[in-house]
């Protein structure tokens, strides 16, 4: 598709602001906390600096959340983008819509009635979990494209996570250990979460994006309608059967790591449309530097507001993105996308 | 369709919903007296009879006691949340709303999780002793956040969407205050407060069971007075409006009831999921009346909480009612949404 030159030098422009974003929020994230460390210093123990208190601290305990949070902010933000252009809905996200509490519930049953915790496991049951819930909500959310179901969707999304979720908590009932584990799992967390499944998703993070990025150009023509797309060239089904996978690639995989995160999916799709407009091939790569960026300083703000202790990102988004919601709730019309 | 007149008195009765109601009435009953005479201790009928009219030995009173109030527990709660989700569904005209959408299960659980994670504080706020401290928390939560949902929500005007959204967002927020109370309590409080979380009629207070009847008897009455508007409202504003039903009045009277009742529920038996929804629904289907009305929502919601709990006193492990409940209608939901999705495609 023949591009317009001034479009691509303002999308490299947002695109080169947004990294610059991250870039920032991830050198905030390492200095600020229980302990704050100068800049500097941060920058010298990243470098092998001497291996001073303030080094170990940053190393040992900042650098893996704030990687977690980068990895899961990222995809996220991608698959929000992603639902919200397949089924047009300003409300979708992976959180709210149950994509990530399907992920919950493989893990869950995975976990506490099976048994099995090897990293690998958890990994393949949080996607076979996010692959169902994505599929049903795609079958159904395609359905309404038409009759601007908007609403209707967005109940069935949060009623399913909202069941996928009790479903979880029966299983948690039947043994307190289990109970113990999962309350801290189900916030949604960066920190203190396990690196070796972190190291284990990371190419599945970097695969669903790869397929997200290109799945933002079959959007475009999408975003006409089906029919139009099948003229432009488009094969529709191709483009909806890669959009679920790569939401449950990206969903599942942040989801094996750090628990469900809500909002994150919803708020960064809707940053990054204000800056790139509705270009989906610009806006899924502006949405993931956008999610990035925002459950970054999320993370950094739950260590510094309730002191001594710390405030889940999971718990910070909820904060942050209710409100978001809300304006978009209070809107005279819900327009679909 | 027949009629039956009693002096100034006319009433249209509908064979089906005569028949419907009576097959319903018919299921509570039989339900219930399953639930009576039937239990793990396997006492015989004759001892349990005898205990119903207080002649028994106080061991076998205690049982029947307990049996009675978990019978009479399901058939309020099940009312309660019947018609309110037919209160709700009535207002916004869209099927799947319930008053989870107000935001009344979500909130009352955010109170009810903090009193037994931090009954100090909570204590404290209400100036109450630590029992009722838990009860009226869960019925002021509830009632508060849904009053906060409805504030944010009218602009010139309940228009269900955004009722509907605004509900979405805080209900959202509500939850994550949940889930962060949990993971700051002692393990025990948690398992405590998760098993409240599901929805459950095991313990059920004795105390709260005349209150609470009172408070769904005045609301039922309430319904009735409202019914002809409400059906009014069923087909939309406009010829609502035309039909003289807009007296201004009968949208928040019956949400407030449709709150009262919702918020009551869940402070004796805890959040009971999809019930709400599900009993207008097939109150409907059954009764073939033109909309989700809430007496025949309250009948249905009573059969079926009666139903499900019996089911879930019968599984091999005790589950509480509340799983039932949301594995059995959650198929019924989805089903719902996606018929909805079609029609308003074409």
């Amino acid at each position: 598709m023949p591009q317009v030159p001034r479009a691509r030098g303002r999308t490299v422009v947002v695109l080169a602001s947004l990294a610059a974003l991250v870039v920032a929020a991830t050198l905030l994230s390492l200095a600020v906390g229980a302990r704050s460390i100068p800049l500097p210093d941060v920058l010298h123990a990243l470098t092998g600096g001497h291996a001073t208190d303030d080094a170990v601290v940053v190393t040992s305990q900042r650098l893996p959340r704030t990687l977690v949070a980068l990895g899961a902010g990222a995809a996220l933000g991608a698959a929000g983008a992603l639902m919200q252009g397949h089924v047009r809905n300003p409300l979708a996200d992976p959180g709210l819509f149950g994509v990530n509490a399907g992920a919950a519930l493989g893990v869950a049953v995975l976990v506490f009635v099976l048994g099995v915790d090897a990293p690998g496991a958890v990994v393949a049951a949080a996607l076979v979990g996010a692959a169902a819930a994505a599929s049903v909500l795609f079958v159904l959310g395609l359905r309404s494209l038409q009759g601007g179901a908007v609403v209707l969707l967005a109940v069935l999304g949060t009623s399913l996570a909202a069941f996928l979720g009790a479903i979880t908590s029966s299983f948690v009932l039947l043994d307190r250990q289990t109970l113990d584990v999962m309350r801290f799992w189900q916030v949604g967390s960066v920190a203190g979460r396990d690196t070796s499944a972190a190291a284990l998703v990371l190419p599945l993070v970097v695969c669903g994006l790869v397929l997200a990025l290109a799945n933002g150009f079959s959007l475009r023509s999408l975003g006409l309608g089906e029919d139009v797309a099948r003229t432009l060239g488009t094969r529709v089904v191709r483009a909806r059967v890669v959009g679920i996978g790569a939401v449950t690639l990206l969903a599942g995989a942040a989801t094996a790591v750090c628990g469900p995160i809500s909002f994150v999916g919803l708020v960064a799709p809707h940053l990054a449309r204000r800056l790139t407009g509705h270009d989906y091939a610009a806006l899924v790569p502006a949405a993931a530097l956008a999610g990035a960026a925002v459950l970054l300083l999320a993370d950094t703000a739950g260590r510094i507001v309730a002191p001594p202790g710390e405030l889940q990102a999971g718990i910070v988004m909820a904060v942050i993105g209710a409100p978001i919601l809300l304006a978009v709730a209070r809107r005279r019309r819900v327009v679909a996308l | 369709m027949t009629g039956l007149t009693l002096g100034p008195v006319g009433l249209r009765v509908r064979r089906r919903a005569v028949v419907a109601s009576l097959a319903l009435l018919l299921v509570v009953v039989g339900l219930g007296a399953l639930g009576l005479l039937t239990g793990p201790l396997g006492l015989p009928v004759d001892r349990v009879l005898d205990a119903l009219v207080g002649s028994g030995s106080p061991l076998d009173q205690l049982v029947v006691t307990q049996r009675t109030d978990r019978l009479l527990g399901a058939l309020l709660v099940g009312a309660a949340l019947g018609a309110a989700g037919a209160l709700t569904q009535s207002i916004t005209r869209n099927p799947v709303a319930s008053p989870d959408v107000l935001g009344v299960t979500a909130g009352a659980s955010a109170f009810a999780v903090a009193a037994s994670v931090r009954p100090d504080d909570v204590q404290a706020l209400l100036g109450l002793p630590a029992q009722s401290a838990a009860v009226v928390g869960t019925l002021v939560g509830g009632i508060v956040t849904a009053a906060v949902v409805l504030l944010l929500a009218h602009r010139g005007g309940f228009d269900g969407y955004r009722l509907v959204l605004v509900g979405l967002a805080v209900n959202a927020l509500a939850l994550a205050v949940v889930a962060w109370l949990l993971t700051r309590a002692e393990s025990e409080d948690a398992a405590v407060a998760t098993r409240w979380l599901v929805g459950s009629l095991d313990g059920v207070d004795h105390g709260l069971l005349l209150p609470f009847g009172l408070l769904v008897g005045v609301c039922l009455v309430t319904c009735l007075v409202l019914a002809d508007r409400l059906g009014a409202m069923r087909l939309g504003p406009d010829v609502a409006s035309t039909l003289g039903a807009t007296s201004g009045a009968t949208v928040p009277a019956a949400l407030a009831v449709s709150v009262l009742l919702a918020a009551g529920a869940t402070a004796v038996a805890g959040p009971i999921s999809l019930v709400a929804f599900a009993a207008p629904q097939v109150a409907l289907r059954l009764l073939g009346t033109a909309g989700p009305t809430p007496l025949a929502g309250a009948l249905t919601g009573a059969a079926l909480l009666l139903a499900a709990d019996t089911a879930a006193q019968a599984l091999p492990v005790a589950l509480p009612v509340g799983i039932v409940t949301s594995v059995l209608g959650a198929p019924f939901l989805l089903f719902l949404v996606a018929r909805s999705l079609r029609r308003t495609r074409g």
